[in-house]
């Protein structure tokens, strides 16, 4: 391309530049974007689960499930006492001596 | 309504002051962008972006600057991010064709022209803006916000947040950096 301007000439092109103006209707088309955002599934849901009704909810949830958990854990325990003692009084029994089971014959 | 005013009413998520907000506030920030984005569509969504922003990071506004200066700040971080992701989308280009996920052309075609500029000035000023364009992000801050926006040397310093003599600084690379992608503009095309 041949070269029509200097450069000092296009640096100062921009001297006495009007300010552009973008739409009238920038202010309904914000909006209108504003309202779709809100309404998208994901924001929908985001707002349901920052609800504090549902937190308080998940956290009961949780709490009750931790509940539930440790005591069924203390009766599993329990009952593993239960069924452990006559196991163990019955190995009592046997009161095998180690160098029996070597000997030779 | 006075500034403060505004203020208050937009933290209070007022629809009436985000409306005169808008109204009173697009011209910046319309110009702005467009003097980065240099491409009139993007250009109208991303100041509907900036001015979504401003309404909902209002609470984080301290009042430290002008509200008008915040704006600035918020148009031109919006501007600055909007042509990073496209030079991202740009450099992965090779995956799509011409258009890309959403039918946007990922590449411009046409040469810009600022509808503000004088008719005798236009051709010179379509190659201004293609030099600012390869201009390092503060020095192209510097210059648009200067001579696009006609914003004076200390409003620049406080929409950047830097000194009197930085902006000065700044501004005075730039004019160096142009002439010279100017002087190897003519070959570059």
């Amino acid at each position: 391309m041949k070269q029509k301007f200097t450069s000092e000439e296009v640096i100062n092109s921009l001297e006495g530049i009007q300010r552009a103006e973008g739409s009238p209707f920038l202010f309904t088309r914000i909006q209108a974007r504003m309202k779709k955002e809100e309404n998208r599934p994901e924001m929908v849901f985001l707002r349901f689960i920052t609800r504090p009704a549902f937190a308080l909810t998940l956290a009961l949830f949780f709490i009750a499930i931790n509940g539930y958990l440790i005591a069924n854990s203390v009766n599993n325990k329990n009952a593993m006492e239960d069924l452990g003692q006559p196991l163990a009084a019955e190995y009592v029994q046997h009161d095998l001596n180690p160098y029996e089971t070597n000997e030779l014959p | 309504m006075g500034e403060q005013e505004l203020i208050l009413r937009l933290k209070a998520g007022d629809d009436l002051a985000f409306k005169e907000l808008v109204e009173t506030r697009q011209p910046l920030v319309f110009n702005t962008v467009l003097g980065f984005l240099q491409n009139h569509e993007d250009t109208e969504d991303v100041t509907q972006d900036v001015f979504i922003k401003v309404f909902e990071s209002i609470h984080q506004f301290k009042g430290e600057s002008a509200l008008s200066t915040w704006v600035y700040r918020v148009a031109v971080t919006t501007a600055l991010e909007f042509i990073r992701r496209k030079k991202r989308k740009k450099r992965f280009g090779f995956l799509s064709p011409i258009l890309g996920d959403n039918n946007e052309p990922t590449v411009d075609l046409a040469d810009f022209h600022h509808p503000g500029v004088t008719l005798d000035n236009r051709e010179k000023s379509t190659i201004l803006f293609k030099a600012i364009n390869k201009l390092p992000e503060n020095q192209q801050i510097a210059f648009i916000l200067n001579k696009v926006e006609g914003l004076s040397y200390q409003e620049v310093a406080e929409i950047m947040q830097t000194s009197l003599s930085a902006v000065e600084s700044l501004l005075h690379r730039a004019k160096t950096n142009l002439k010279e992608i100017l002087k190897n503009f003519y070959n570059l095309d």
